[in-house]
């Protein structure tokens, strides 16, 4: 086994950055974290910084604000890391890639794993995307 | 004494990292002056808009703010309405009426949730996003999606809201009542509640009506400003409900303000579903077939305030310009008001009070010493100050 | 002052502010447009603000042929209309008097609109940069009109 399979064996800490979105993908993430859906069963838990994080879960189409920023995280995070870019905005820009301060989708900026589409994606995506993610 | 078991699983950062919006400088406990920055969540969508057709500006404008979705194509059919001189069949007044208040239910639910999170209370977060679900699984059922529900066209609404439906979301609103009761027991009976909100970020009215702050951020200083009742639009003329508000100033009326407008809301919808029935089903559409040169002044109440949108047409397919006014933009600003002369504790709670759009709660406070500029705190250390805060006045009390 | 009546209000502008009004039109349903000269932005402003009680909703700044266009949103919230002053600007030099001196609900709108278009607000205790910091260049103005653009003038 891999020294990155064997790193996500256990429970995945989720770092959430928000990029310049609209915060309909950040409340689903919360969503998430609520009775109905309990992320947290799975031992996955949203971190407060990016130095305890296994993934780094990107929402909202970055701005050229944003992306210094991101760049910044990603540098600063341990590797292994997964990066996940979530709703459309995360994904392809969605309709803000034609604004004109778009600063290219996530992974015009740094290497994506796993793309959540929607918009927003439902909470039931999301655990199908860390099931899948889990298992690569 | 409150006998809910608060059970610390930690605060939530969605979007906890450096883009600071808020720089609080604070001298020991006390916050002396307020600066914010902001930028990151400019999209630049007044000018793609000059790009796109009049149908297809409703599914930009939608995700303007997630929140608060429908308020905004609400204001721009308004505009556009107000432009092509028509009038939209009362079925359809009905239900974006519906649509309206039914996101005003979700929104508080969610605010609800937060000002429990930041004042310590983790089980109301959970509690009342339970409840809020139960209000998306509504929008689902009516509009096929839990968010950006894409009902509104200029002369009407997408879809149609069938008498058969109705029965069943009379139904689902009784179930609401009782969580809605339990919620505002929980903030309102609450002593420690009482302490850490009252006389908290107190704005006065001269406050209000110089920052021009609209929502329940003004009613809850008592200024009874309402685009529902002031300019009135779609179903609202139609149905019996009032304006609440509040001559508190602080952020318990802001509290009192929204909870009680929950109960208002699901009184309203439930008079338009009644109203509904006796309507033919599927006029729900005027048909416009051209926009004539001209300018509309579309408004709509959203959970938060007044929401504007200016258009100017000069008859082809797209706005010449298309200006966009959510009510954050002017609520925000009171912080240089209500923030000045607290104490860090209550930072996060002032700032949340106004409900800004939620990335801007979150991404936001950092302390910093007034004198030498440096960093103190970060935003988890203020909700961890104000969560310790509501700590220590429950030992004493 | 007590209700307004706006029968009687296009008058009464006119006869208190003569050759300050180019024109009043009356829009259908609660909305007026007032079409001003700019260097009585702030005396008529003032009257809405004070004797009037209205309410700043917000600016829109805007490009026509003719040069800039700025429109002043107010609210008479007891009465349900929104009254907007609209006044011109030269494309070359594009200056007007800030109205954040009068309302404070003015400071942010006037600095956006700074940004974007390139209008100076004189006498803005602050005119700095909203959000284009990193957003784009500085003395860039994204929505300034572009060459050949071909924009009605507002109204008129």
């Amino acid at each position: 086994m891999g020294l990155g399979s064997y790193c996500f064996k256990k429970s995945l800490w989720v770092f959430h950055f928000g990029g310049s979105s609209c915060n309909n993908c950040d409340i689903e993430i919360l969503d998430c974290l609520t009775p109905r859906y309990d992320l947290e069963r799975f031992g996955i838990q949203l971190v407060g910084t990016i130095r305890h994080a296994d993934v780094l879960l990107v929402s909202g189409s970055i701005n050229k604000k944003c992306r210094e920023r991101l760049i910044e995280l990603y540098n600063q995070a341990p590797k292994p890391l997964l990066v996940v870019a979530f709703g459309a905005c995360g994904c392809t820009g969605g309709i803000f890639a034609e604004g004109i301060t778009f600063a290219g989708p996530v992974d015009k900026i740094i290497p994506v794993d796993a793309y959540i589409p929607g918009c927003p994606p439902k909470p039931e995506s999301m655990l199908a995307a860390i099931v899948k993610l889990t298992n690569k | 004494m409150s006998t809910k078991t608060i059970i610390p699983i930690g605060p939530y950062h969605p979007l906890q990292e450096e883009p600071e919006l808020f720089k609080l400088y604070c001298e020991g406990e006390i916050v002396k002056d307020i600066e914010w920055e902001t930028g990151y969540n400019h999209r630049g969508i007044e000018k793609i808009n000059e790009s796109k057709t009049f149908d297809q500006v409703f599914f930009v404008v939608e995700r303007v703010c997630g929140i608060c979705s429908t308020s905004h194509p609400f204001a721009f059919a308004n505009a556009m309405e107000e432009i092509a001189k028509t009038e939209v069949p009362d079925r359809a007044k009905y239900i974006r009426t519906i649509i309206g208040e039914l996101e005003r239910l979700h929104s508080h639910f969610l605010w609800v949730g937060l000002a429990g999170h930041f004042l310590g209370y983790n089980t109301v977060f959970m509690w009342a996003w339970k409840y809020r679900e139960i209000i998306l699984d509504l929008f689902e059922r009516i509009t096929g999606n839990r968010n950006n529900y894409a009902m509104f066209r200029i002369g009407g609404v997408r879809r149609d809201i069938s008498t058969s439906q109705i029965p069943e979301i009379k139904k689902v609103l009784d179930t609401l009542k009782p969580k809605a009761d339990l919620l505002t027991g929980a903030i309102m009976d609450d002593p420690v509640i009482h302490a850490r909100t009252k006389n908290v970020g107190i704005l006065t009215k001269e406050d209000i009506r110089n920052f021009g702050a609209v929502g329940p951020t003004a009613r809850a200083s008592g200024i009874a400003i309402d685009v529902r009742k002031d300019d009135p639009y779609a179903a609202y003329p139609l149905v019996n409900w009032k304006v609440i508000t509040s001559e508190g100033c602080d952020v318990f009326a802001k509290a009192e303000v929204r909870l009680l407008e929950i109960y208002e809301s699901i009184s309203i919808i439930d008079q338009c579903l009644t109203k509904m029935v006796h309507l033919k089903e599927g006029d729900i559409l005027t048909p416009v077939k051209n926009i004539p040169e001209g300018m509309g002044f579309g408004r709509a109440e959203a959970p938060r305030g007044e929401v504007f949108h200016f258009v100017k047409s000069d008859g082809s397919n797209s706005p010449v310009r298309h200006k966009i006014r959510a009510p954050s933009y002017v609520n925000v600003a009171t912080f240089k008001k209500s923030c000045i002369g607290q104490t860090i504790a209550d930072a996060t709670i002032i700032l949340a009070a106004v409900d800004p759009c939620y990335c801007c709660t979150e991404r936001m406070a950092f302390a910093y010493d007034y004198y030498s500029g440096k960093k103190i705190m970060n935003g988890i250390d203020l909700i961890r100050v104000s969560h310790q805060k509501t700590n220590d006045l429950k030992m004493k009390m | 002052m007590g209700a307004i009546n706006y029968d009687i209000l296009p008058e009464l502008l006119r006869l208190t502010f003569n050759s300050d009004i180019r024109r009043i039109i009356i829009q259908q349903r609660r909305r007026l447009v007032i079409h001003i000269r700019k260097e009585a932005l702030l005396e008529i402003a003032n009257y809405f603000l004070d004797e009037l009680s209205y309410r700043f909703i917000i600016a829109t700044g805007m490009v026509s042929d003719n040069g800039f266009e700025l429109i002043y949103h107010f609210s008479d919230d007891k009465n349900g209309y929104v009254i907007n002053l609209l006044t011109e600007l030269e494309e070359t030099k594009p200056e007007i008097e800030s109205l954040s001196n009068l309302i404070n609900a003015a400071n942010w709108i006037e600095r956006e609109i700074h940004e974007l278009f390139g209008i100076k607000f004189i006498n803005h205790p602050n005119l700095t940069k909203l959000f284009s910091d990193g957003n784009w260049k500085d003395n860039e103005f994204p929505y300034a009109r572009k060459k050949g653009q071909k924009i009605n003038p507002t109204g008129i």
